[in-house]
């Protein structure tokens, strides 16, 4: 991967597509957890990409590449989130069939809802902290790194997301699939 | 009653059911972007560190325009990028325009005046809310600052002299026909970042009503945030941040609900509807985040957090969101050392500040903390290690209280630091 990245900072484009389809999968994971919408993900990925491209020369350490374009893709998730902000209520909900796993028993249909509807309320700060966290499984200082806010702030914003999350399932307990919901 | 590990189980089952693969179209798009994009290869402060935006729809149009342009752009990659500070100069020339007739020779936007650049209240976009320009190397349009993205006055941009530009109205809209023409005089200041646009003479009113006047160049180190980055000396006002919006409440762009005054080597390094900061120009990148080490930082509407339930964002039972209130509460905080709290006045409305630090006997920490921690105020305004805070709570009326943070890593450069900060703090006027 160092070897990809220095030569695509002397401009090999080939290398760079490469590091592209190396960690594009990975980046856009985080981004459509995020943001929760499909196309605003893209949009966030394909910023994040053509800024690293534009920005790759100046990266001084390679093997920060991938945590370097992390921070580009947390970045342009929150333009992508003020950008929508005013369609918020427009927003629609991820279709929630995915990849079956031992997990699933876990999840009901209806905590599945609960927490899409608790997350929409979080801002995409608190977002990005909680999905790096449980989904990417970075330590808190790396989060507070990526996201370029004290360890401290990530804290707060990595329990104020549990915590209204967690709360979400706890205080709806009833087996009631709310109205509205988009498959 | 969800245990913790349970709760962690079902989020990180919930959070596998979205996709985990990139589609194709996006990569596409990318590898096609990057096939036309230069790499920025000038020193770090020249960086334009925004990126463009790259919404899909503007990549297709990028890439038409890449074709339709592409041997004037060879042209231009051949040449050096140059940043802020530049003045007008010439550009390459190209024999035909995009939109077709006029069949006339124009330059394509020196490289100087391809930015955002961020104003005022022009109209055509929301009362109250600011507006900017936007030039690439041969388009144009009008935005809302905040907001909305939908692009306003679109039009073809090119250079006929060198402080003149002309526009052609490319569509038939906001009062434009398609193909009416403009010219107008241009003028970078000398840092490159403050430009002046006057009006020659253009066939749709409404284009010369929108774009004559002063902007400012947007320069923000983060992403495609709106704030603008290292400013000139001088007065500027906030796109994003709303002082009086409550919580929760629903949050229009209001230009200037912040004016701030500040010396040369300021930034302005961040600007949300909730928050606002300025940093030392010398904070700015390569500067790595996580390696700064003084701001002042602004949260609209704080409230006391609770320290039976610290980091949790939950609030304290008991304190009111009063200047008063809080400030008393500050004095009872287990491990926070405040001094007692002075008054001060800030465009006429009363202020409270106080400095705080952790007691370094404090052990405390978050329960996936790496260090004792003091968190005090909602949201996410916590002290830790030799951290150093002048707290300053300003009562706006109407139960709207702002919380300003001067901020240093540690003693040294917190007593560096305030006599700085404070000058700049004293300058704020709300809108």
């Amino acid at each position: 991967m160092d070897e990809l990245v220095e030569r695509a900072r002397q401009g090999d484009r080939d290398a760079f597509a490469s590091l592209v389809h190396a960690t594009s999968d990975r980046m856009y994971a985080i981004a459509v957890r995020i943001l929760r919408d499909a196309d605003l993900a893209q949009d966030a990925l394909q910023g994040a990409l053509v800024t690293a491209w534009r920005q790759l020369p100046n990266l001084r350490d390679p093997a920060r590449f991938e945590a370097w374009v992390r921070r580009l893709l947390i970045h342009a998730c929150y333009a992508e989130a003020r950008r929508r902000r005013s369609w918020a209520a427009n927003v629609r909900v991820l279709p929630v069939d995915g990849p079956a796993g031992s997990d699933d028993a876990l999840l009901s249909v209806v905590d599945r809802d609960l927490l899409d509807r608790a997350f929409r309320r979080l801002s995409v700060e608190h977002r990005a902290v909680f999905v790096l966290h449980h989904h990417a499984g970075l330590p808190l200082v790396e989060i507070a790194d990526a996201l370029g806010i004290p360890a401290g702030t990530a804290r707060s914003r990595l329990h104020y997301a549990t915590r209204t999350l967690r709360d979400a399932i706890e205080a709806d307990a009833a087996p009631v699939i709310p109205e509205g919901r988009m498959a | 009653m969800t245990t913790e590990r349970d709760f962690d189980r079902i989020a990180r089952a919930w959070l596998e059911l979205m996709p985990d693969e990139a589609p194709a179209r996006a990569i596409d798009a990318v590898l096609l972007a990057v096939e036309t994009t230069p790499q920025v290869r000038s020193p770090w402060r020249w960086l334009p560190w925004r990126p463009t935006p790259m919404n899909r729809i503007p990549l297709a149009i990028g890439a038409a325009a890449v074709v339709a342009i592409a041997g004037a752009a060879l042209i231009l990659r051949s040449g050096a990028q140059t940043g802020p500070g530049s003045s007008p100069s010439p550009s390459p020339t190209i024999a035909t325009s995009p939109s077709g007739p006029p069949a006339s020779a124009f330059a394509l936007i020196p490289n100087e005046l391809r930015h955002i650049w961020m104003g005022g209240n022009r109209g055509l976009v929301v009362p109250g809310a600011g507006s900017l320009l936007s030039f690439s190397e041969a388009t144009f349009y009008f935005a809302q600052s905040a907001g909305s993205d939908a692009q306003l006055l679109r039009s073809v941009a090119s250079l006929v002299g060198p402080a003149k530009l002309r526009l052609e109205s490319s569509v038939a809209a906001d009062g434009c026909d398609k193909g009416d023409v403009g010219t107008y005089s241009w003028s970078l200041n000398p840092s490159g970042r403050i430009l002046t646009v006057t009006e020659d003479q253009d066939a749709c009113p409404t284009r010369a009503g929108a774009i004559v006047g002063t902007w400012w160049f947007r320069d923000c180190p983060l992403s495609d945030d709106n704030c603008l980055g290292a400013v000139d000396a001088g007065t500027y006002k906030s796109q994003f941040i709303t002082p009086r919006l409550d919580p929760g409440g629903q949050w229009n762009p209001v230009f200037g609900a912040l004016a701030y005054t500040v010396p040369g080597g300021w930034a302005n390094t961040a600007d949300w509807p909730d928050s606002f900061e300025l940093s030392p120009a010398s904070e700015l990148p390569p500067v790595d985040p996580g390696n700064r080490s003084r701001s002042i930082y602004l949260n609209t509407q704080p409230s006391a957090m609770s320290q039976d339930k610290p980091c949790s964002d939950t609030g304290q039972l008991g304190v009111t969101r009063t200047v008063d209130a809080l400030v008393t509460w500050l004095g009872t905080v287990p491990g926070l050392i405040a001094t007692n709290p002075n008054a001060m006045t800030i465009d006429g409305h009363p202020a409270q500040w106080l400095d705080v630090r952790m007691d370094p006997a404090w052990t405390k920490k978050c329960t996936d903390g790496t260090g004792p921690i003091v968190t005090y105020m909602m949201p996410g305004t916590a002290v830790m290690g030799t951290e150093r805070e002048r707290l300053i709570l300003v009562d706006l009326g109407d139960g709207d209280v702002l919380q300003i943070l001067v901020w240093a890593k540690d003693q040294a450069i917190f007593d560096d630091f305030v006599p700085r900060a404070i000058p700049i703090v004293q300058s704020f006027k709300f809108g």
